[in-house]
């Protein structure tokens, strides 16, 4: 898998993450920290990324919503 | 008694209000003025559900495949290089993007320690994600840390994790499964299970 979809896949994990947090972190954090770089990433795979790279990406993120369903 | 209308209804109003009362009317007001309506009306640190809104000056707390992290990102060199002794990676790769610029680096250990050594200011402000061996660390650049750690560091994980506090100028060491600590004025919340 391409750094770019392990990337991405990762911040979303933190994004996960930070919805499970004993507290509510700021608008502004989950902002600058998980959902610009996503943005970012986002754009980056639809200009030179490939379907397959779309794919990985879609594939981690379930993935990752597998950590939701133990709560 | 006359009142600037132009005034928008706020505190500076109410003051207003109040300086131009005369004595008798303050200390009327004071009798029927109880301090707690105020209070009430103060916004709430908590959310519906009971959990403090902001962002804390330290955050560790376990995830089911390693840990996340809030610390200062001045301290992140520092919890790098602990990483980096206790983890003793054979290869390092290093994924850095920012909105124009996405590059990728690969590092033996050393050149990754002389790397934080030199520039322990290298990762301020900038997203990465850092894989030793097949361990992983994501950073978005503010001290916003998440990171998987195999199975062979997830045994390790309480050791670890008490070695990022002390890093960080706490103390604590972590005795149970599932814990996690955070930090809002001075004294360290812990909560372990």
């Amino acid at each position: 898998m391409k750094k770019i979809a392990k990337s991405t896949i990762s911040f979303y994990r933190l994004l996960i993450e930070h919805s499970l947090k004993p507290y509510e972190p700021s608008p502004q954090h989950i902002l600058e920290r998980m959902l610009l770089p996503l943005c970012e990433q986002f754009n980056e795979i639809i200009k030179h990324g490939t379907k397959n790279d779309t794919w990985n990406v879609i594939q981690g993120f379930s993935k990752e919503c597998d950590l939701l369903k133990h709560k | 008694m006359a009142i600037d209308k132009s005034s928008s209804v706020s505190p500076k109003a109410i003051v207003e209000l109040i300086n131009n009362m005369t004595a008798l009317e303050k200390e009327e007001l004071s009798r029927l003025l109880d301090v707690k309506i105020f209070e009430e009306l103060r916004p709430s640190k908590t959310s519906q559900n009971g959990r403090r809104i902001g962002d804390p000056k330290f955050y560790l707390g376990t995830t089911p495949r390693g840990l996340n992290l809030e610390i200062p990102m001045e301290k992140f060199s520092s919890v790098l290089q602990l990483f980096l002794k206790d983890i003793s990676p054979q290869k390092i790769e290093i994924f850095l993007s920012s909105p124009e610029n996405f590059k990728e680096l690969k590092l033996t250990p050393q050149a990754f320690q002389n790397l934080i050594i030199s520039e322990p200011d290298y990762f301020i402000n900038r997203r990465a994600l850092i894989e030793m061996d097949d361990n992983e660390i994501i950073t978005s650049g503010g001290g916003c840390i998440s990171m998987v750690l195999n199975p062979a560091i997830m045994r390790k994980r309480n050791e670890l994790a008490s070695k990022i506090v002390e890093a960080c100028g706490y103390t604590h060491q972590f005795k149970r499964k599932q814990f996690y600590a955070i930090v809002w004025d001075d004294e360290m919340e812990i909560k372990e299970q």
